[in-house]
């Protein structure tokens, strides 16, 4: 082998040892960085502002990045086993962080899906419990999706599930329900549960609304007129409840004593051949079969 | 004569450009791009109509750019550099067949650059939203996506535009990419910048100063109205009306650009 | 009387401003008559090259003015009437030689047709027949000149400039550019040419023009520049070392 060759291979050898010596460090040393900081770090910590500055015309692609990093940090974490194989590792979530990267998304492109679904599958959830912060995520995604329900109805499943609002989930319901294409049923659960808040007036509103731009071929038309009507029925006898505990100092023990009092000539009809139920709590109901007391939620009030 | 000479000298940069290797190492590096659509598109769940079709429009834009700020300038520096506008210049044509002929020359090749990335890029959308049909947006249309297109096109002509602006006045061609880029990032952020500062009581150094934003929106293009790639993805609305308002905008600024840069250029040395 | 091919009055061009000021060209004046060839010599950086430029308004002068074929530079159009060839001919890479023609000759307001007949006259003349269709990119130093000499003919004009049109040539290629301006002069076209290529002059020159720092020493008949038993390139080092001794 030439002399100059040797030359050349020795100094290719050394500059290559100092290369993967640096290297090798650095990535160890990366490793040992806590996970804290993954989500401390980066450019969805930039002001609103400052992030759509910087992504320009690609916020779109941004946004689409930064679901992808949130997609990194929520997922497992697998440690390799010196005997073989990987094992799961119990993650730290930066859960401040990570709303962060959402609300970053959402800054970039507000009528992302994957943002919100995403932030709706984690953040209002144990151990994250960001319930609020979930819903502005929401609220933001309904006002930019108005083709799509789904936001709307998580929003609403929240404010019915964590934040116990039955009468608040319902109103947002049945403002999903306006969405095209949205399907009956919310419009059906939002009377229901709009009702069970003590939003019975305006559920009514919100409904009559709807129906005047629907025609009755629609589907589910039929099934949201007898909920109107149930509503209604219900509405009726609600106010002459109130008129009974103004006038005697006391909510009605039946509805019998109620028709009996003469505030109330006689129940309305109930569309679903069902009767009317005045439970022990004073709630009202139009398909309670058992008629035991309820466990009232007015908070909405 | 004059549009003749134009149409010539517009022909000539046309073939140059278009024989350039840089011009189909950048092409073929974007329609790579565009076909990574197909992995990208993948890694989502949701949406993922409006990522597939929001890449694609991406990668013409960033295709774009580069043609622009190296392919473009390149192109006019050189002429400059390496003499060869004496070639030109020694016959009769005045200054401004000479720029409106580079500047149209480079358009053309704008042209068929978009055209090329934007049938790659709606080859791989029409894919993704052949397999995934359940995420194509509610309204997408492939009018609007062309339309779209075209925008992203003018957004690239204006930027040109500024370009050869640059170039007219500025010393050397590295201090008018400078200036390019940095005209660039501005009209990109126009509308934030007039939104903030007419919406917001604490916007720093330009608290109250409406007027000079207002001044700045007029004399910097307006490149953030050209950017409907949010409106592709999503196949929101997008007139008729609006389309021939940007075109028109895109056409008038740039011919006036063009003529400040004749004027600047006609008191060139050019040796 | 015939309208004189090139006049140049007083002409003065400087660079920069200031001290910094480099005067290039002071007080120039030089008329050449149609049909004739005139050589304008000078040392390295004498000014040469930016008469020229001032000649064809690519510069601007500071004062003095330019007239070709009676047309005033830069307020008139002269340039289908002129052929330039410039030091180093750069064209457009990726266009072939062909093509080049073809646009230099479409910018001159040449119809098609009488490019058609035209351009491969002037590949067969300049030799370059058989990388007509090459592109340009590819050339050799002599060719690209001989191509530089085919884009300055090809709209048959009267007068020529050319700036340094022997440099970096082979001697076959010297050869060849002196054979082609001596042809030109035949035909009756004015040639007006840089060079510091002495031999050169003394074949092809009716009249010379002697330029050192600016200043015009000399412009006149060749023989009457010739000193007594010297030869051209003698008479010129000692017009020059004493225009230098008078600076200093």
């Amino acid at each position: 082998m030439s002399r100059r060759l040797t030359a050349n291979l020795v100094v290719g050898l050394i500059l290559f040892s100092f290369y993967a010596t640096s290297y090798s460090a650095l990535l160890q040393q990366r490793s040992e960085v806590s996970l804290t900081s993954s989500s401390s770090s980066g450019i969805w910590n930039l002001p609103p502002v400052a992030l759509l500055a910087l992504a320009g015309e690609f916020k779109g692609l941004m946004a689409d990045y930064l679901t992808l990093e949130v997609g990194a940090q929520l997922g497992t974490e697998l440690v390799r086993n010196p005997a073989g194989g990987f094992r799961v590792v119990r993650k730290h979530y930066d859960w401040p962080g990570i709303h962060r990267l959402f609300v970053a998304s959402q800054t970039l492109d507000p009528s992302f899906a994957q943002t919100y679904i995403v932030a709706q599958g984690w953040l209002p959830w144990k151990p994250a419990d960001m319930v609020a912060k979930t819903q502005e995520i929401l609220k933001i995604a309904t006002k930019n999706r108005d083709w799509d329900w789904q936001p709307a109805h998580a929003m609403g499943f929240n404010a019915y599930y964590f934040l116990k609002q039955p009468g608040e989930a319902g109103k947002i319901f049945l403002e999903a329900a306006k969405t095209p294409n949205a399907p009956p049923f919310l419009t059906i659960l939002g009377a229901r549960l709009a009702q069970k808040g003590g939003e019975t007036e305006a559920a009514i509103i919100i409904m009559k609304s709807m129906l005047a731009d629907k025609n009755s071929e629609e589907p589910g038309y039929t099934d949201m007129i007898e909920r109107l009507l149930a509503l209604e029925g219900v509405l009726v006898i609600e106010q002459a409840a109130n008129s009974y505990e103004k006038a005697r100092g006391r909510k009605p023990s039946s509805l019998t004593e109620l028709t009996a009092s003469g505030l109330l000539a006689a129940l309305p009809p109930n569309p679903y051949n069902l009767d009317y139920c005045l439970d022990t709590a004073g709630v009202i109901y139009f398909d309670k079969p058992d008629c035991q007391a309820s466990i009232p939620d007015r908070s909405s009030r | 004569m004059p549009v003749r000479n134009i149409w010539f000298l517009a022909l000539a940069t046309c073939t140059e450009g278009i024989r350039h290797r840089a011009l189909w190492a950048i092409v073929c590096l974007a329609v790579l791009l565009t076909m990574a659509n197909l992995g990208v598109t993948t890694l989502y769940t949701w949406d993922l109509g409006k990522v597939s079709v929001e890449f694609g429009l991406s990668s013409v834009a960033f295709t774009g750019l580069l043609l622009v700020f190296f392919l473009g300038m390149k192109i006019l520096a050189d002429d400059l550099e390496r003499s060869r506008i004496f070639m030109l210049l020694s016959r009769p044509v005045s200054i401004w067949q000479y720029l409106t002929g580079k500047f149209l020359g480079l358009v053309m090749i704008l042209l068929l650059a978009t055209i090329i990335l934007g049938l790659s890029a709606a080859l791989s959308m029409h894919y993704v939203l052949w397999q995934y049909p359940a995420y194509v947006p509610p309204n997408f249309s492939w009018v609007t996506y062309i339309m779209a297109l075209a925008c992203q096109w003018l957004s690239l002509v204006v930027v040109l535009a500024v370009s050869v602006l640059c170039f007219s006045f500025a010393s050397q061609p590295f201090v008018a990419l400078l200036l390019a880029v940095s005209t660039y990032l501005v009209g990109q952020n126009m509308e934030l910048l007039r939104r903030v500062v007419t919406e917001n009581a604490h916007a720093g150094a330009l608290t109250g100063q409406e007027n000079l934003v207002l001044a700045l929106s007029w004399i910097f293009p307006n490149l953030s109205l050209f950017d409907k790639k949010y409106a592709a993805a999503y196949g929101m609305a997008f007139s008729g009306q609006e389309f021939m308002l940007l075109c028109l905008y895109g056409i008038s600024y740039s011919a006036l650009l063009i003529y400040f840069a004749t004027l600047l250029f006609r008191r060139k040395e050019l040796a | 009387m015939t309208v004189p091919a090139l006049e140049i009055t007083g002409l003065s061009k400087g660079f920069g401003s200031g001290r910094k000021k480099n005067q290039v060209l002071t007080n120039l004046s030089l008329t050449i008559t149609q049909g004739e060839v005139f050589g304008f010599l000078g040392p390295n950086g004498a000014g040469k090259s930016t008469t020229i430029k001032l000649l064809l308004h690519f510069l601007k002068p500071d004062s003095g003015s330019l007239r070709i074929l009676g047309k005033t530079v830069g307020q008139e159009e002269f340039r289908h009437r002129i052929g330039y060839l410039s030091e180093f001919p750069f064209f457009y890479d990726h266009l072939t030689a062909r093509e080049t023609l073809r646009l230099s000759g479409r910018l001159s307001g040449m119809e098609r047709q009488a490019l058609d007949q035209r351009i491969p006259i002037l590949l067969e003349r300049m030799t370059l027949t058989e990388a007509a269709d090459r592109r340009v990119g590819g050339f050799s130093k002599g060719m690209k000149q001989r191509l530089g000499m085919a884009n300055a003919l090809i709209h048959d004009p009267e007068v020529l400039i050319f700036d340094e049109p022997m440099s970096g040539l082979d001697p076959v290629g010297r050869h060849q550019i002196k054979g082609l301006i001596a042809e030109l002069k035949q035909e009756g076209k004015t040639i007006f040419f840089s060079s510091h290529i002495l031999s050169d002059i003394e074949a092809l020159c009716d009249r010379i023009g002697v330029i050192n720092k600016g200043v015009l020493l000399y412009s006149g008949g060749l023989r009457d520049f010739l000193v007594a038993g010297c030869g051209l390139e003698e008479s010129f080092v000692r017009v020059i070392e004493e225009a230098n001794h008078a600076c200093a």
